[in-house]
Order: structure tokens, then sequence, then C-alpha cells
């Protein structure tokens, strides 16, 4: 039996398409289809053309064994990378997935493509009707799960406001935030004391929903080394609730 | 379309496939819709779920009870119905990974994506990083595709089950020679507890079962090729390099697939032993490997595993034990940690399914041993389906209950043969009537249905509002926001300590980047770290313990007062009271923190407050 030339053009495409992602930028639109092929298509369809054929295995076994074993050669391949101290970053995957592919084709081509099954399939035709009726599947399927991920989004919708105080980039210094994830804008008022004394007085804030405002206080001489500094939130249609409160302790050096 | 159904040529076929396409997706839409009125607590969409449900899968079932359809028909159904089901769990969760245990899988993803590296720390889940197989093959996907660790693992988790779904039909069609028992023996292996939500999520088993199936599927082709073949290699390439991958992803895959080599060896051996033609003669060298590797990486990499499985182990059986001898009482069946159960008519339902199984066991083993006795690999089944009824003893202890469904995922390997061969030779035999093909097709939307009932808490099987420990109920927008804030402000990325409850534990602990302290102290740290937590308040005893234990932040979520925790545990197992707690935790146990001086609280987000240690020493 003669090796298929598919089984070369398999290593090919993987090449170029390897190339294809090193080269595009990083986390870009333009990688997802090219790394789908070479992380899921292409080496298991040349283990698929190369190995797994013969009278014995049907297509679907065919398609199972062989996307096992590509899954496996993966997982094994990451073990291998990291017991030769190799990281295991995006350079190193491509170079993994496209030897997987060539080694496949190049043990192909020394076996003579021996597993490889040449008879014709005998795969029918997909009718107009068959393909319409498919495709508005697809439809309604997408539409569940766009109609899933908009309640999901609609769930997280928030009613509370976040107030925080953290200790500045200098020993004198505090942060004070406030972010706002009600689902309005709304007005507050911030209070920042030491001890007893106000530091910050009632300063008035409105802010736009899920924005978020932040800002450095200058602590004075000596003070807050043995007293807490105080934060407290006030909404405006709530001036008589403290709606938040924190509190820190400065650490000494 | 009535013609489309009863037209039995090819071009019919592909009609009838793309008609059931168009099936699922309707029931799925239906699902989906009452999992956004389960969100706002309707009443209709508990109702709603189970009639999406049926529409998706009954039309389907019905058809595979005929038995005049092709090979490809069986499977292409059965096909269709696995993609359906994986759907209705991603449309659980859509936006982000939010089950306990892909929380802690995406930690174990997220450091290799981080350091490129392997075995990295995980806080939340220990033996996590020690079995890294299911991480190596998304991560894969995620730096050749730049898509994320959700979708990817979601893509090659969809291609894992259809996998499963190919294999088991390629293996119970081996040993059956008929593709509607290997159809139907599939689909009752769906039933199984696990299967729905617990087997679909981004979890090491969900990769290592069908890899598995893939070991033991090239396991029975490599007989039907001699030594001179070229296929050879690339069937024990399949052998060799699938052991190894399902011993470095899941400890008990690898034994389970161990278990069922030894199995199948052992069905070997009887059958030689009585001189019959086996068609399973060589398994005995992958059971010699699947030993090896399993227990080098066990002893090597993953020793970690024989304290995680143990203690659960120990205990369930002991438990069972004390349960036979009168020392303990058997727990309420479907009774949740917060008191609450299922409607009647779910719980009905379940006692249902597992009846027909036990009822249909007996007969299914009697049958294929008449049958498929002189079949190994049947055989195999045979003595796989005896488990079956010890499995369902230890659902009668509280421990047990856990072991049971995990063990499930296994035993209904063996059990969903034998069912399905009672199915077809003594219900669908000859050319069977429309009303009996009915009642076959309900029989088995009843133990689907009475599967999904039992593996997974009624409060979790929809999303909905917060619940107090409620897992995926409990993480919603103060749990995002807070992890956003720490995410922003903490000071050295994923070097952090932090104590917490059982939500932000995980919620911190993967998407927050944080390290939880209860898993990486000592024994007796850990229990005064507790006595901490629930105590009312916290004297300087206390406090040094905060320093010692070098815990950095504390989370405290205040609407933890409001009810019982749903998992069993506000923090983690071990705790006092444990799976047994009576009364929520009290308020002034969430409010002592505010009474430490020199303990920050750095953090009101309303619900939930976050106190920061580093003050601790001067103000002291």
């Amino acid at each position: 039996m003669r090796a298929s030339p598919r089984a070369y053009l398999w290593a090919l495409l993987a090449a170029i398409d390897g190339l294809g992602i090193v080269v595009l930028p990083e986390q870009s639109l333009a990688t997802v289809l090219p790394g789908l092929l070479l992380s899921l298509v292409l080496p298991p369809l040349a283990i698929m053309d190369v190995g797994f054929g013969g009278v014995t295995v049907r297509a679907y076994e065919r398609a199972a064994l062989a996307f096992g074993l590509h899954v496996s050669l993966i997982i094994c391949g990451g073990l291998l990378l990291h017991s030769l101290g190799l990281p295991l970053d995006r350079v190193r995957w491509v170079i993994m997935l496209v030897i997987e592919t060539s080694l496949v084709c190049l043990i192909g081509w020394l076996t003579g493509g021996a597993g490889l099954d040449s008879s014709p399939r005998r795969v029918p035709h997909p009718t107009v009707r068959s393909v319409v009726l498919a495709s508005l599947g697809i439809v309604i399927a997408a539409a569940a799960v766009l109609q899933a991920r908009d309640g999901a989004e609609r769930a997280l919708s928030s009613n509370f406001s976040l107030l925080w105080i953290l200790p500045g980039k200098s020993a004198d210094v505090i942060r004070i935030g406030v972010r706002n994830l009600e689902p309005a804008t709304t007005v507050y008022r911030v209070d920042v004391r030491v001890g007893e004394s106000q530091l910050l007085a009632s300063k008035e804030l409105t802010l736009p929903s899920g924005n978020t405002w932040e800002t450095d206080l200058q602590l004075p001489d000596g003070r807050a080394q043995d007293v807490p500094i105080t934060a407290t939130l006030v909404r405006a249609d709530m001036p008589d609730t403290e709606y938040r409160r924190v509190q820190l302790w400065k650490a000494g050096p | 379309m009535g013609n489309v159904l009863e037209n039995h040529s090819a071009q019919g076929m592909m009609e009838r496939l793309a008609f059931y396409t168009i099936v699922v997706s309707t029931g799925l839409l239906v699902v989906s819709i009452s999992y956004t009125g389960a969100r706002i607590e309707a009443w209709w969409a508990v109702p709603l779920y189970w009639a999406g449900m049926t529409l998706m899968v009954f039309p389907l079932i019905f058809n595979l009870t005929a038995n005049s359809l092709s090979r490809i028909e069986y499977l292409s159904i059965i096909v269709i119905i696995t993609v359906g089901l994986y759907m209705i769990k991603i449309m659980h969760s859509p936006l982000f990974f939010t089950f306990p245990d892909e929380l802690q899988h995406w930690r174990t993803a997220s450091d290799i994506l981080r350091t490129n590296e392997l075995f990295n720390e995980n806080s939340i889940l220990t033996i996590s990083p020690l079995f890294p197989g299911l991480e190596i093959a998304v991560l894969s996907i995620v730096a050749t595709t730049g898509l994320s660790i959700f979708a990817a693992a979601t893509l090659l988790l969809l291609l894992a089950r259809v996998l499963l779904t190919v294999v088991l039909f390629a293996m119970y069609e081996r040993a059956s020679t008929s593709a509607q028992v290997a159809a139907l023996a599939t689909l009752v292996y769906m039933a199984n507890p696990n299967y729905l939500y617990f087997g679909s999520q981004f979890a090491y088993e969900t990769l290592a079962i069908p890899l598995a199936g893939v070991v033991l599927l090239a396991v029975m082709e490599r007989h039907g090729r001699g030594s001179g073949d070229a296929g050879m290699v690339w069937v024990t390439a399949a052998i060799v390099t699938g052991t190894l991958a399902v011993v470095s992803t899941h400890h008990l895959s690898s034994y389970a697939l161990t278990g069922f080599l030894l199995l199948v060896t052992v069905s070997v051996a009887l059958d030689r032993m009585r001189r019959r033609a086996g068609a399973f003669t060589r398994p005995g060298s992958t059971l010699l490997l699947s030993l090896v590797a399993s227990m080098a990486w066990l002893v090597y990499i993953g020793s970690l595993v024989v304290g995680y499985l143990a203690p659960n182990l120990f205990t369930g059986v002991t438990e069972l034990l004390k349960l036979m001898s009168g020392e303990l009482t058997n727990r309420e069946l479907f009774r949740d940690f917060a008191g609450e159960t299922p409607p009647l008519a779910e719980r009905l339902l379940g006692f249902l399914s597992v009846g027909l199984l036990v009822s249909f066991a007996p007969v299914g083993v009697w049958m294929t041993w008449r049958r498929f006795g002189t079949q190994p690999l049947a055989l195999a089944y045979v003595i796989g389906t005896m488990t079956y009824p010890a499995s369902l003893g230890l659902r009668l202890v509280r421990r047990g209950a856990e072991i049971s469904n995990r063990t499930s995922e296994f035993v209904f390997l063996a059990l969903s043969f034998t069912i399905a061969v009672s199915l077809v030779y003594l219900c669908l035999k000859g050319s069977p009537s429309r009303r009996r093909r009915f009642a076959v097709a309900t029989w088995v939307v009843a133990v689907l249905f009475g599967g999904v009932i039992i593996g997974w808490g009624h409060w979790a099987r929809m999303p909905g509002p917060y619940r107090v420990i409620g897992d995926s109920r409990a993480i919603d927008s103060y749990s995002l926001a807070v992890t956003d804030f720490m995410l922003k402000y903490t000071r050295e990325d994923g070097r952090e300590r932090f104590i917490a409850d059982r939500v932000y534990r995980l919620v911190l602990g993967s998407y927050g980047h944080l390290r939880n302290v209860f898993s990486l102290v000592d024994n007796p740290t850990r229990k005064a770290l507790w006595d901490i937590w629930f105590a009312e308040d916290i004297d300087d005893r206390g406090v040094s313990l905060l320093q010692q234990a070098e815990i950095d932040f504390i989370v405290v979520d205040q609407r933890l007062g409001n009810d019982l925790p749903l998992s069993g545990v506000y923090v983690e197992q071990g705790e006092p009271d444990t799976f047994q707690h009576r009364t929520p935790i009290p308020w002034a146990a969430l409010v002592k923190f505010d009474r430490v001086p020199g303990l920050s609280r750095i953090m009101d987000a309303g619900a939930v407050v976050v106190y920061d240690t580093s003050g601790l020493t001067d103000a002291r």
C-alpha cells in the first residue's frame, strides 16, 4: 500500500499554520482559527489518515482513536517539555504540534502508509432540506446560548458600593477609594478621620454607575501611629445612615 | 415531517438527523428560558426545565427503540443527545466557571499559563497540580489560539464528551455486535448520577475517562492486527500514550482503568479455562503498563492522593459498617445540609430510577451471560454490574453518598451494558409495537432524569439567587467585586495568604490568585484557626495565631449568618460540626474582627468585608 499524498499535505499545512501563529500577534482574533486548526484538527486528521485505517476499524472508531491519541500525545509532550526544563509557552507548543503532525506523516511514509484505508467512502450527500433543517437547529441552539448568557449577565448586576482604605506609596500617605456598583449614578459623602481629627471633611462625590473614585491623602506628621484612620461613606439619598465604613491601622517601619 | 421519519434511505436519515438537531435545540432553548426564570426564582422555572429536558431527549430516545436504523444513525442520535446534554451544563454557567472543582482546576491551569511550568502550588486543591494532563491539553489550545482558559476548556471538553460517547458505543457494539444495544447502553451510561453536571465540568476526570476508553478500544483493536501489521504501531502508540495520559490526568480514572483491565484479564483467563475463543486476548501487557505507571506516578509525584482519598473512603466504609451494626442512623435521602428537600415528584423519580435499574440489573446479567457468555468483555460487564448494589448501599451514609456518586461513572460502564441487553432482548425483540417502544423510551427517560436528580442537589441544578455556601449559587456580584478589588490592590500576585469561607476560599484562591491558608498550615494550626473563625470573640492568643499563620487578609461574608451552609460546611470538611450544623454561624462571630486593634478593615462592600493584618504588630 502506498502512503497518501494527503499525509504529506498535513505536515505542510501544519508547518505553514504554525508559522502563521508565531508571526501573528499573540491573543488576537486572527490566531483563533489557525490555532484551532493546529491544536485540534490537523494532527488528528494526519493520524486518522496515516495510522488508523484498514478494514477492521470503522470511520468513527478511527476518528475516536486518532483524536484520543492526539490528546494523549499532547499531554505526554507537555510532560516531556517540562522534564527537559523547557517552558510551556506559545512557541514551544506550536513547535511541538508541528513536530507531532510531521512525525506522524514521517512514520506513515516509513511504514508505507500501511494502515491507510484508500477504499472509496460511501458518504451520503446531504439534501437541501437537511441542510436547511440543520442550519435552523444551529440557529436555535445559538439563540439558547445567547439567552443563557444574557440571563447570567443580568443576574450579575449589582446594587452596592465599595469603600476602601489602603496604605499609600509612602508611610505618610493613605489611599481612599469608592466604586459605584449601584444601578444608577449615586451621590455620596466621604469623611476621613485620624482618631478624632478630620482629615477629609465631607467630600461630596457624584459617581456614575460602574465608575471608581480614588485619591491619596497626606497624613499629618506624627499622627496615626497608634490610632486608626477611619473613612465613612454616606449616600445622599440616605443621609442619616452610615453606608460603608473602613479603618486602617498604620504599620510601623 | 412524518414522511422524513419513515424514509429509510441515506438522504432520509440525514433529514431525520437534521430534524433531531432542531428538536434538541428547541429543548435547549426551553431549558435556557427556565434558567433565566430560576435566576428570578420564578415558580415555572423547574417545570419548564424538565419540560425542556423531555423535549430534548424523548423523541430521540423513542427513535432509538426502533430496530431498523443503521449503525451511523444510532451513533449520530446519541452524539446529538451528548452535545445537547453538555450544552445544558454550559448554559448553567455560560460566562465563567462556577463549579468548585472547576475553580480549583482553573487555578492550576492559570498558574501553568503564568509560569510556563507544571507542578505549581495550588492552595485550594493541592493534588490538582500533581495531575496536570487536563490543564496541559487545554493550555495547548490557549497558547495557539489566544482563547481564554474558559473558552478553550469548554471546547476541548465538548470534544471529550463526544469522544466518550463514540468510544462507549464502539466498545458496547464490539461486545454485543448490535448497534442498538450499543446505542441504548451508551444512553443508559448517561443516566449515571454524575454525568450531566459533575462529569461535564472542567475537572480532570472529564478528560481522563474518555482517554481511558480510548485505551480500552485500542486494546480491543490490537487483537485484530498481526504483529507484522504496520497499523499495530498506531494502536500500540494509542495504548502506551493513552495510559500515560490517563495516569498523569486523574488518579481515580487510572485506578479504574487498571481495575477494568484486571477484570478483563480475569475474564479472558476464565474464558481460556473454558477453552472458548475470545475477542479480547491480550489485555495483560496493558494491565501491567497501567499498574506500573499509576503506581510509579503515585509514589514519585502524586503521593498526596493517599491522604486525599483514603480518609473519605475510610470514613464512608466506617459509617456504612456502623449503619449495618445499628450504631448510626441512615441519612435522610435527598435532604440537603440546609434541611431542604426537592419536590416530592423529583424524589419519587429518583427512587424510581434506582428501582428500575436494580430490578433490571439481574435480568440483564442473566441475559448477558446467556447471550454473550463467551465474550470476555461481556463477562467483565457482568462482573462489573454486580458492584452496583454495593455502590448504592454507600448512599445511605453521608460520606458514602459522595463516594457512590464518584464511582458511578465507572460502575455504570458495566451496568449500562447489561441493562441495555435486557431492554433490547426482553422488551424490543422482533418488531416491537409503538406502545412498547414508547414504554421503553419512557423507562430510559425516567432513569436518565432520576440520575440527574440523585447526582446533583436541586439547588445547584439550576442557577439562581445567592444561597449561603451554595457553591455555584454563592458566586455572585459581591464575590466578583471583591476578587476584582483583591487583584488590583494586593501587593504580591499569588503569594499573599488569606482565610475565608468555602466560597471565597475557592473564588479568591482561583480568580483572585491568593493562597488559602487552611491548606498551607499543619493540622493543629488549622484546627486552631477553625476555632478562631467560629468563635464569637478573639483573644490575644487568637491574634498571635493569625500572625504565626502569616495570614495577610481575612475575608468575611456577613451573609453566612443568614442560613445553614448548603454544602454542609462553612469553611471546609473537618471544621467543627462538619455536615451537622444545626444553627447558622452567630452574627458576633462574623463581626468580631472589627474589635481587634491593629486589624484593619480595609474594604467594605456591605455584605462582605476585607481585613488586613499588616497593622497587628505595632498596634498591639
